[in-house]
């Protein structure tokens, strides 16, 4: 019964509404166009924006000097023309191509995980080679899965100029 | 579909943060790194940026929370470049970045570090400048305890 009341009843009010609607035709096709467009706008102009960012912890204090054991010291120098020289502890610098170096970091931080390395750069070498270095070392310790960063990056004195100027 | 179009539109247009105002932007490309996966926060954080124009190297410094930068910029002693009148507070909030010299830089970073402790920083340099500026802009940073920042660079993958 209530069944029969309640759609006998929409059927005519659906006949009324119908009749009140005809003639009425909205043209959606240019909202719609630009909707899409301001949507490909914001789609492209917020994807393009994803830097990266590299964690560097310098000490509090540059003048407190750190005692390090000379075995466990890997320095890295990196002269005006970009090439790159390695020592251990007081070794003599040897001369190395860029990308050797992680190889070099890989086979010393493997025989002693407790290696520091110290980048010293020229002031006038540029930034990317820091970056570079860095990343290079970043890279081999998540190779070997050592979670402890020590490095140090200091601008490049006399005495190294001195010790790789000639090399 | 339309529905779902305006959906879209909709998150992006909500998500979409627009870099500040800046006079005059610098070009940086930045470096290439492998291992970085930390994205850069967009709160509480002052860049300084490094670029090249021409030959010289031009150092500026910008500042992501807007309350924060009109008592930065203050010692600066900003003026308006048409009338010469020294810009007021809201003019100021507005700025994204200014221009600085190494000295003034300093005196931003020790004003940014008592206004707002919890500031982190980050060097945004372009990859052709010199180690020797961003050396300088890293011991201005240690100088006034900033000890850990960023360097901001790009990832490989997608270049």
């Amino acid at each position: 019964m209530a069944e029969v009341v309640q759609s006998g009843g929409s059927r005519k009010k659906k006949g009324v509404k119908r009749m009140a609607r005809v003639g009425v035709r909205m043209d959606m096709t240019p909202m719609v166009d630009v909707a899409f467009l301001l949507l490909t706008f914001f789609m492209l102009a917020t994807t393009l924006l994803t830097p990266q960012v590299m964690e560097i912890s310098l000490p509090p204090d540059s003048k407190i000097p750190v005692q390090i054991a000379e075995s466990n010291l890997l320095t890295l120098r990196i002269r005006k023309d970009q090439i790159v020289f390695w020592n251990i502890g007081n070794e003599p610098p040897q001369k190395i191509a860029e990308r050797e170096v992680p190889k070099v970091m890989k086979e010393w931080l493997m025989k002693n995980p407790k290696l520091s390395t110290l980048i010293k750069i020229d002031r006038d070498a540029k930034y990317q080679t820091l970056i570079d270095m860095v990343d290079d070392l970043n890279v081999t310790q998540g190779d070997l899965h050592q979670t402890e960063k020590r490095f140090s990056l200091v601008a490049m004195d006399d005495k190294d100029h001195e010790l790789v100027s000639n090399l | 579909m339309v529905d779902v179009g305006f959906l879209l539109l909709t998150f992006f247009m909500l998500t979409a943060k627009f870099k500040p105002q800046s006079d005059d932007p610098l070009q940086i490309s930045l470096p290439v790194a492998q291992a970085d996966t930390t994205k850069l926060p967009d709160a509480n954080i002052g860049i300084v940026n490094i670029g090249m124009r021409g030959a010289d190297t031009v150092i500026t410094f910008a500042l992501s929370n807007d309350k924060d930068r009109a008592p930065v910029y203050k010692p600066l002693n900003l003026t308006d470049v048409k009338t010469g009148k020294p810009l007021t507070d809201a003019e100021l909030s507005m700025k994204g970045d200014v221009r600085v010299s190494k000295a003034s830089l300093e005196t931003v970073i020790q004003q940014a570090r008592l206004q707002n402790p919890a500031m982190r920083y980050a060097i945004n340099a372009d990859s052709s400048v010199s180690f020797g500026t961003v050396d300088d802009v890293m011991h201005a940073l240690q100088k006034y305890g900033a000890t850990r920042f960023n360097l901001i660079t790009m990832n490989k993958e997608k270049m």
